[in-house]
């Protein structure tokens, strides 16, 4: 088999098993006939059609664009009985109709394609706000969603092959038209179907809902990417790096849902922006690293880490820890030729470690420790950077062992001593039991902190001082965000953060 | 190259004593003294120091030629040159040669001696032209001498060619090869600083010379710096220091300062004060490791973040028993091999402290 038809068909399977789960919450003998009917005709266009010189993702718009009318064609009862005679003209629907009218108008002075494309995509996008309730939050972010998906797939497609512009642009009109005719005739109708989607939705949660869960089908996807490529990332092309992509963003959806809090969506939301821009780039012949996606997603993770724990001094020095060294990777051999680079190793990791100490774990003795160890490892570097008088050139092995030892004790010092806290959640209340992790210290005092989610708005401090080695609070949840301070008997004052839960279902589907 | 030798030497293996390579009628005014002074006086003359010189002089030799002889005499093995009812082996004619290097003299000068001494007592065959050169390895070959002369021509213009190629990127030109094989072949050892120096410098490989070509090139360059070849010493001090490392720093030091002495240009002597500057910085790196375990001692002893991390005394003081058995080891090291990396050391120093540090953070 071909390698470009090889792709088409894991992207051809993996759409066919999206959509599966809406043909289960909608199966019927007629359903599954449209479903079979639908998927083969896509399968003869997407994969047979498709050209075995072309990669996949240059037919992605086809495949989501098939995806609506099947996803339509399954539920064909509910529009069925939702479409009525009557056709009532509201002003609504005639500003509606007045903003596309305008639109085709716009788009019909023949304007150049990449102006038409974005006309396309607006329309879709103001579609399907002007038609939603603003109340239906969940349709809104699935219409969303599906713009931005359409947006992605085909500027991905038109950077890899520019004659299927015109191609993606009739697509995206006549879903524009459809969808325009849909919700002209029959609002209510397409309001319902898209909040059929939580099938779906439901079945992509499950597959995430648990780690394990999340990282099976990571790998899975991942391997299939890697299957793409015969097992050599560094000659991935596009097909295999979008599906890493996606393989990377679902780890990073999976790994922002089980702790959601108000910083998840935009930190997401990036990644996805980042990652398609990658991508698009990659589609233009710019050079990109395979990893890209996998290492935005595991930087992503750190940053929705820290930020769940208000460490925000950390993340600014990792980031510019991160920007200086790779500012400085750009320098040829700089690594191999001067000393200055592996000093930066431990001034970085102390400016790092310090700021995680400061707000996490901090005590005299903690900072005492961390400053010697990173004195002795400054010393170390510093005596095999000394200028040989015969120029010879002490092995990075040893640098690399000195600041791989380094990297393990900043660690230790960082775990060692505070308390540790175990949080269970109502909907109103929050139980909170503090432990010692060390077998010696005792409680001096506790606080507890109500703050925003960006750390004003503090309400008065609750301290309970006792001498216990274990303390347990019932609170009510006063803000968004629990800061609960504990200083025992050797002075090691430990902060942790509780985010008060952000029920994201119940925004989602409670106007439904 | 064994083929550009003519070993045509039955008539010599064979040859009666004293009419060989050389005729006798072609014998310098040296041999025929000495010829004259073995058939009248046996070689025991030339154990009568005080006798000799007056004996030579009464010949007619000059005076030069009377303290070159003297000189030559009291070398250890010229009693086997001058034996006259035993002919010498080619061992004993090249141990001599070798001998002969602490009178001073060039080999020149003792190679043209030994082939007059040699063809007056007839002891050795003297072989007038390189062609007739016989090989080494050959059962049954009687010992040869070849006299300065016989090559000083050849030599010449391989020099002036090999510099030219050397100073200038001259071309090699195909003749001088031909020409330098023969004289190495007699074990002449500026020929073989020549040849080997060639092949070191060759590029027939990829990256420098190949494998086969860079040994026969520093077997012959040994070869002649054992003979005495000062530029064949300091082109191998070169090539060990380029080659770098502890051993070949050892051996690259050993021939600077050895009959590489008197010859040494300015890289030579930049190498080295490297490898001075080694030896010394290596000693900078123990005091530093020195430093390193009294920091481990005072951890041990202060014990930083006490109240939080525990001290484990005994821990500290396992590494500090290691600590100071690496640093013990080092300067052994040192002592032995001068020239050895020591960058181990205070690494290994920094990481015995380290382990010490880890115990203490996490148990």
């Amino acid at each position: 088999m071909k390698k470009n038809v090889f792709c088409r068909a894991v992207y051809f399977g993996l759409n066919a098993l999206a959509m599966l789960p809406a043909l289960i919450s909608a199966f019927s003998l007629i359903s599954a006939g449209v479903y079979l009917a639908v998927e083969a005709l896509l399968g003869y266009l997407f994969i047979r059609r498709g050209g075995e010189n072309a990669p996949a993702a240059e037919d992605l718009p086809l495949l989501l664009f098939f995806d609506v009318p099947l996803y339509a064609g399954l539920h064909y009862e509910l529009l069925i009985s939702r479409f009525t005679s009557e056709f009532p003209l509201n002003v609504n629907r005639i500003v509606l109709f007045l903003i596309f009218a305008a639109a085709f108008g716009i788009a019909g002075l023949k304007l150049k394609k990449r102006v038409l494309k974005w006309i396309s995509v607006l329309l879709l996008g103001l579609g399907g706000f002007a038609s939603m309730r603003m109340s239906a939050l969940f349709q809104l972010v699935l219409y969303a969603a599906f713009v931005c998906m359409w947006m992605a797939v085909s500027i991905i497609s038109e950077r890899l092959n520019p004659n299927k512009a015109a191609r993606n642009n009739w697509l995206g009109a006549i879903l524009t038209v459809f969808f325009t005719a849909a919700v002209l005739c029959e609002g209510e109708a397409v309001f319902y179907l898209g909040g059929e989607w939580r099938a779906v939705l439901s079945f992509a949660g499950g597959l995430l809902s648990t780690p394990w869960k999340a990282l099976l089908f990571t790998v899975g996807i991942a391997l299939c990417a890697l299957l793409m490529c015969s097992f050599d990332p560094w000659e991935a092309g596009i097909d295999a790096r979008l599906l890493l992509t996606f393989a990377s963003l679902a780890a990073l959806s999976a790994f922002a849902g089980r702790r959601f809090f108000v910083y998840s969506l935009p930190v997401v939301g990036a990644a996805v922006v980042l990652s398609i821009t990658a991508l698009a780039g990659f589609a233009s012949g710019k050079s990109r690293r395979w990893y890209f996606p996998v290492l935005l997603a595991l930087s992503c993770m750190l940053v929705l880490t820290l930020l769940y724990d208000g460490l925000w001094l950390t993340l600014l020095a990792i980031a510019v820890s991160a920007a200086i060294f790779r500012r400085l990777s750009r320098k040829n051999e700089f690594y191999k030729e001067s000393s200055s680079f592996w000093m930066l190793i431990p001034i970085c990791g102390f400016a790092v470690s310090l700021s995680w100490l400061c707000f996490k774990r901090l005590s005299t003795p903690g900072i005492l420790v961390l400053i010697l160890i990173t004195a002795v490892t400054l010393a170390a570097l510093w005596v095999l950077g000394r200028p040989h008088p015969a120029g010879i050139w002490a092995g990075n092995r040893y640098r690399v062992a000195i600041c791989a030892a380094f990297a393990v004790l900043c660690a230790a010092t960082l775990c060692r001593g505070g308390f540790s806290a175990d949080t269970q959640y109502t909907d109103y209340k929050v139980s909170v039991e503090v432990g010692c992790r060390d077998g010696d210290a005792v409680l001096d005092s506790i606080s507890y902190t109500w703050t925003d989610a960006f750390g004003l708005d503090e309400s008065a401090e609750h301290l309970y001082l006792n001498r216990e080695r274990t303390s347990s609070a019932n609170l009510s949840w006063q803000n968004t965000r629990l800061v609960i301070r504990a200083t025992d008997s050797l002075g090691v004052s430990t902060r942790i953060v509780v985010w008060r839960p952000f029920p994201l279902d119940e925004y989602l589907y409670s106007w439904l | 190259m064994k083929e550009n030798v003519n070993n045509d030497l039955s008539g010599a293996a064979s040859a009666p004593r004293g009419i060989t390579g050389v005729p006798t009628g072609r014998l310098s005014d040296v041999g025929r003294a000495v010829r004259r002074l073995l058939e009248t006086s046996g070689r025991e003359i030339f154990a009568d120091r005080e006798k000799l010189p007056a004996t030579l002089r009464a010949l007619g030799l000059s005076e030069v030629e009377v303290y070159r002889l003297c000189l030559l005499s009291s070398v250890s093995g010229f009693e086997e040159l001058i034996d006259t009812e035993e002919p010498a082996t080619q061992m004993e004619l090249d141990r001599y040669a070798a001998n002969a290097a602490e009178t001073g003299l060039g080999r020149d000068v003792i190679m043209d001696m030994m082939a007059e001494l040699t063809c007056a007592a007839g002891s050795a065959v003297c072989v007038s032209q390189l062609s007739a050169l016989p090989d080494r390895e050959q059962a049954d070959v009687p010992a040869f001498v070849i006299p300065w002369r016989v090559y000083a021509d050849d030599l010449r213009a391989v020099k002036a060619a090999f510099n030219k190629w050397r100073d200038g990127g001259a071309p090699l030109p195909k003749e001088m090869l031909d020409q330098l094989w023969p004289l190495v072949n007699a074990g002449i050892a500026e020929a073989q600083y020549y040849l080997g120096y060639i092949l070191l410098h060759t590029d027939d490989g990829a990256d420098g010379p190949e494998e086969d070509t860079r040994k026969k090139g520093v077997e012959l360059l040994t070869m002649a710096a054992d003979a005495g070849n000062g530029p064949a010493a300091s082109a191998l001090g070169d090539y060990y220091y380029f080659k770098g490392g502890s051993e070949n720093w050892g051996l690259a030091y050993d021939y600077y300062t050895g009959f590489a002495a008197p010859v040494l240009g300015e890289r030579q002597r930049l190498a080295m004060v490297d490898i001075f500057n080694h030896r010394r910085f290596n000693g900078i790196l123990l005091r530093v490791s020195a430093v390193f375990l009294a920091v481990l001692l005072i951890s041990v002893l202060w014990a930083p973040g006490a109240p939080v991390f525990s001290v484990m005394p005994a821990a500290g003081i396992a590494a500090l028993v290691l600590g100071a058995a690496l640093l013990a080891l080092g300067v052994i090291r040192q002592r032995k091999f001068p020239f050895d990396n020591l960058y181990y050391v205070p690494t290994g120093m920094f990481l015995i402290w380290a382990v010490y540090m880890f115990l203490r953070l996490v148990f």
